[in-house]
């Protein structure tokens, strides 16, 4: 089960709003490779998992990335934060506007709305155990590229602690797996 | 410590916890880390509790007092802003 705790992992705390930034930034919460697909990859493959050592990292880092897909909410939140309709429109904020508003609908860049299809639990720890490892790479250049397109400092210290922590995952992921032939 | 060096604190020290727990699952023998993930988190227990009684529950069932201040604001993305 879960309990909540009212506070971010790392704190959120955006001066300016940004049409055009939240329209990329989304893809991090409800994109292939988001926050909400790793969670729920991580905390779905744990039950059929081999040994406690696997169970107990993927259940730390699920519980974790849980975390982060509140912190990419509170990046949109905070970037979306009274918007005229002029910057709306200048930031190509417009198509996610209709459908939204304001709120937070984890879907990809593309507007694509978040699935489960990017995301594998095939029962077999040597088969999920290298997508977990992809899949941190593949977040992690999803946080390199938004750093090669933003220059908001306020935003680009909290997608730097992100992409840090994808590395660590990396790397438990890499030990998990190796626990298997031990 | 005011409200933001605590809640500094706490951030630090709860990540440390995090990181260390992360690598106590893959590395359950090993006694140095387990020590430091207690010192942490002693130490967040006492930030905590200091920062529950005087600036309201991080937990809900933390609330003291004989009004129910879970529901008080700021919630954790309310800050930041030119309002702020
Ligand atoms: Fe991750």
């Amino acid at each position: 089960m879960w309990i909540y705790e009212k506070k971010l992992q790392y704190p959120v705390k955006i001066k300016n709003p940004n049409a055009r930034l939240a329209s990329l930034i989304i893809d991090a919460l409800g994109g292939p490779d988001g926050e909400l697909g790793a969670a729920t990859r991580y905390l779905n493959q744990r039950f059929t998992m081999p040994k406690g050592k696997i169970i107990g990292t993927l259940t730390d880092i699920g519980n974790e990335e849980l975390g982060h897909a509140e912190m990419v909410g509170s990046i949109i939140y905070q970037l979306t934060r009274n918007l005229t309709p002029e910057q709306i429109k200048a930031g190509g904020l417009d198509k996610y506007y209709i459908g939204h508003g304001a709120g937070v609908y984890p879907c990809a860049a593309s507007g694509e709305p978040f699935s489960a299809m990017a995301i594998s639990s095939k029962g077999d720890p040597l088969s999920d155990l290298n997508e977990d490892l992809a899949a941190e790479q593949k977040a992690r250049v999803t946080y390199d590229n938004i750093l090669r397109l933003s220059d908001d400092p306020d935003v680009n210290d909290v997608i730097r602690f992100l992409r840090q922590r994808e590395i660590v995952h990396y790397q438990r992921f890499g030990e998990a797996m190796r626990s298997l032939t031990e | 410590m005011n409200r933001d060096e605590l809640m500094n604190r706490i951030h630090a020290l709860s990540f440390a916890m995090t990181e260390a727990q992360l690598f106590l699952d893959t590395h359950p023998e090993c006694r140095d880390a387990l020590t430091y993930f207690r010192e942490k988190r002693d130490e967040l227990d006492n930030a905590m509790t200091e920062y529950q009684n005087k600036y309201g529950p991080l937990f809900a069932d933390m609330t003291v007092g004989d009004k129910w201040s879970w529901v008080d604001g700021p919630w954790p993305w309310q800050s930041g802003g030119k309002e702020d």
